[in-house]
């Protein structure tokens, strides 16, 4: 019931989120929090095909998000939330609005500038920062990208 | 424009690689566009190249709205952070929209329809026939479709593909699929084992709804939701064992 995963996945909805994630937790809604795609119809229209039949998408800016949280907390519906990088997730937990969950980290990919910490995780030096920063809002940052993959702890990854 | 685009299609995992999976070929089937609308300077056509030889990933059937839209967009002389941002977002939905519907759904049911017209009495190569024709049909007009769409819809292509309710089809055909399954069980059962004793065909009945069980708690497994599998498997079952007495007796 309410946010049953967050997750930080480039990709945000697609294939490895809708099967490997979807089929375990069977969300009925995929809230997908980011700034750019919130104010771009033919974004959301595009994103929202990646849905499987029966199950919603939404929407919104981090500052929505922020607003609506504890409607999705409360909410009966099981909500996997999403947002494409670690920026989005340490806005949205700013002041302690995700004390206590657990941030799941999926697919960040290779990209200039990033380093290789796992085979689906590559980090710029601000996301190891980024990283530091929600552990210390009191979230508890876990990188897995499949549910039958091993879970790594934010020690683990910032060795 | 459009048919060469087309024709280009039907090549776009011919550059398959690791590293920008069909990246390559979305630049080469994308050249005839690109050559016309970016190529006034020798450095522009090159960097265009470049950018559309990135990482990209569709599934090919349905690759033509990206083709498609992208010449679109290069046509109508789209911001290059939009295009960069289309290719980012469709990739997604492309490819589990595809898959679910072409390789999950459509294929399986197009080899169960006619394998089981061959069971029924087609010649071999009348069914192998029947199935090229069929499966291909969709083939070719997601193909068609897709650059067509691309091409006049550019960036907002989403909105023609969430209009068609592929995932529901997908769903559709998969059902349908799995209904000839038990009809095709049916069918291979009734054709392979023929006991010489009418006695004998308590065996194979219930090896067949054995099968078909097994087939069913499989498909539950998988996908929890999907509470059809039940009246489905079984009408199919039914219907097989149903013809199998038809053929037995005729």
């Amino acid at each position: 019931m309410g946010i049953v995963l967050l997750r930080v996945d480039e990709r945000l909805i697609h294939g490895q989120v809708t099967i490997g994630w979807g089929a375990r937790l069977e969300p009925s809604l995929y809230v997908v929090v980011d700034d750019e795609l919130a104010g771009s119809q033919w974004e959301r229209e595009l994103m929202a095909l990646g849905v499987p039949p029966g199950v919603e998408a939404a929407f919104a800016t981090v500052l929505d998000a922020r607003e609506r949280l504890d409607r999705w907390r409360g909410s009966d519906q099981e909500i996997i939330l999403l947002t494409r990088d670690l920026d989005h997730m340490l806005r949205l937990a700013r002041g302690g609005r995700l004390r206590g969950a657990h941030v799941n980290l999926g697919g960040l990919h290779h990209a200039p500038g990033r380093m290789e910490v796992l085979p689906y995780l590559y980090l710029t030096e601000e996301d190891q920062e980024r990283i530091r920063e929600l552990e210390r809002e009191g979230v508890d940052v876990v990188a897995r990208d499949l549910p039958t993959s091993p879970a790594r702890s934010a020690s683990d990854i910032l060795r | 424009m459009k048919w060469r685009l087309l024709v280009r299609l039907f090549f776009i995992q011919a550059l398959w690689n690791y590293r920008t999976l069909l990246g390559s070929g979305l630049a080469w089937a994308l050249l005839p566009a690109l050559r016309r609308f970016r190529a006034t300077e020798e450095d522009e056509l090159r960097n265009a190249i470049g950018r559309h030889a990135e990482h990209f990933n569709a599934h090919p059937y349905l690759a033509g709205f990206a083709v498609g839209a992208l010449a679109g967009m290069e046509r109508d002389e789209v911001d290059q952070e939009v295009i960069r941002r289309f290719r980012e977002v469709v990739r997604g939905p492309l490819g589990s929209l595809g898959d679910r519907l072409v390789w999950s759904a459509w294929l399986p049911t197009c080899v169960l329809l006619s394998g089981g017209l061959v069971l029924l009495g087609l010649p071999p190569l009348w069914g192998v026939a029947v199935f090229l024709v069929i499966f291909n049909l969709l083939h070719l007009a997601l193909r068609w479709w897709g650059i067509t769409a691309g091409l006049a819809l550019g960036k907002g292509v989403g909105e023609a593909l969430g209009r068609a309710r592929l995932p529901i089809w997908a769903e559709r055909v998969g059902r349908a699929g799995v209904l000839l399954l038990g009809l095709v069980a049916g069918l291979v059962l009734a054709t392979g084992v023929r006991p010489s004793e009418p006695a004998l065909h308590v065996g194979p009945t219930g090896l067949f709804v054995a099968a078909g069980l097994l087939l069913f708690i499989a498909g539950v497994r998988r996908e929890q939701r999907a509470w059809w599998w039940t009246p489905a498997l079984t009408l199919g079952a039914v219907t097989g064992v149903f013809l199998w007495g038809i053929l037995w007796v005729a």
